[in-house]
């Protein structure tokens, strides 16, 4: 319940403010958006297996965006950057899909 | 070092023989990637409690700092929605610009075609033009040889007779060969079917002519010394007998009777005769030509 307020909350100030992002960040805010989305799927599956930690939660999200973020940055400074870009997006998305799937056979015990 | 691996193995090499390599080097990545798709510290942590005997409520909810970064994720999300809405115009403007460039390049690609196409029917019809020209030329090129050969403008060879003629021996004015008297031995020898006539390599056409300047014979415009040899191209078995019986043939034998010339003839299988000399012509002008300005201003040679 927080956590969707807290999602909703963020969105909508997201929306009213909408700040401009530098060109300096385009590369890089997708990047940790989805590194986000998977640290908060993980948080979900961990949340339905009862091993949630607020700690491990808030650790995991700062350390994927980071190193998500740098990963892309240090490609771009190797003139690898989309093909980096990705990679990350590949490993990062095969982990949100199996955590939804097990968050799925959580929910609907299927 | 090697001999004493190979040959008595020592009891340290005995765990690594019967070591396994760990389970994360072994799996495929994409069964790796797969099977920890949970941060494996959710249950670090929960085992660490279980350990300690932390008997927590089964489901931790999350506190202040999960919902802070939830909502940064909420913030991170909307802006980006909101900076690719704000592209989205941009792009749009670009690829229309894009669509309009290919679009004219197209329409350039098109009119070069269409030039290449108009460019080499063009080059298809000079080339034909080209060759009909040369054909033209080549048969203009073989009617001036033709002309050249029948006029005496051309060296020419064939069998024929070599007539020499001189003066009556002795120093005497009245029997020397004059120009008439060769050009009644000429005009018999035309008569009779010659071809083609020359005095001393000076071949005889209708612009030259055979003239005396005092004593000397002059044969187009050159003077030309006793004997005189004229050679004629025509038909050698019956060119001799043909000039006995023209009229002037008679007359140039009447001559060599008269005056006593010396007179020889012989038939010759392949004579050789050179083209007579081109004369510029002052007065002649080409029908079709321009009088003035034109290609036959200095006048044309046959």
């Amino acid at each position: 319940m927080i956590a969707a307020l807290g999602l909703l909350l963020g969105i909508i100030a997201g929306l009213v403010f909408a700040p401009d992002v530098p060109l300096s960040l385009q590369n890089y805010l997708p990047i940790a958006v989805v590194a986000a989305l998977d640290a908060v799927f993980g948080a979900l599956r961990a949340y339905l297996d009862g091993i949630f930690d607020d700690k491990v939660f808030v650790v995991s999200f700062v350390s994927n965006v980071v190193v998500a973020a740098a990963i892309v940055y240090l490609g771009d400074q190797l003139g690898v950057g989309s093909q980096l870009s990705t990679g990350v997006v590949v490993v990062l998305g095969i982990r949100i899909f199996s955590n939804v799937a097990a968050i799925r056979r959580h929910v609907f015990h299927a | 070092m090697a001999d004493t691996r190979t040959g008595t193995p020592t009891a340290s090499d005995e765990p690594d023989a019967g070591r396994r390599l760990p389970e994360h080097v072994t799996t495929p990545l994409l069964t790796l990637i797969t099977a920890r798709s949970m941060d494996e510290d959710y249950a670090h942590v929960a085992q660490k409690r279980a350990f300690a005997g932390d008997a927590r409520p089964r489901a931790v909810r999350p506190h202040w700092s999960s919902f802070l970064a939830i909502a940064a994720l909420g913030v991170m999300a909307a802006v980006v929605a909101v900076q690719t809405d704000r592209e989205a115009p941009a792009n749009e403007l670009s690829r229309a610009a894009l669509v309009q460039q290919i679009d004219t390049r197209s329409d350039d690609v098109r009119a070069l075609q269409a030039d290449v196409a108009r460019l080499t029917r063009f080059n298809a019809s000079v080339a034909s033009n080209s060759t009909r020209t040369q054909t033209e030329l080549g048969d203009a090129e073989t009617r001036v040889r033709r002309a050249e050969l029948t006029t005496g403008f051309s060296a020419v060879h064939g069998p024929g007779v070599r007539i020499t003629v001189d003066n009556r021996p002795g120093d005497e004015v009245d029997g020397e060969v004059l120009d008439e008297d060769l050009a009644t031995l000429v005009d018999g020898l035309f008569e009779a079917g010659a071809e083609a006539v020359a005095i001393n390599d000076q071949r005889i056409n209708a612009l030259g002519g055979i003239r005396n300047t005092n004593r000397a014979v002059h044969v187009n415009g050159r003077p030309v010394n006793a004997p005189y040899t004229v050679s004629a191209i025509g038909d050698p078995r019956t060119l001799q007998a043909r000039l006995v019986e023209t009229y002037q043939g008679q007359q140039w034998f009447g001559r060599v009777n008269n005056f006593g010339f010396v007179y020889e003839a012989e038939n010759v299988d392949d004579i050789r005769l050179p083209a007579a000399p081109e004369r510029v012509l002052r007065d002649v002008i080409e029908l079709d030509a321009e009088p003035y300005g034109g290609p036959a201003q200095e006048g044309s040679s046959p």
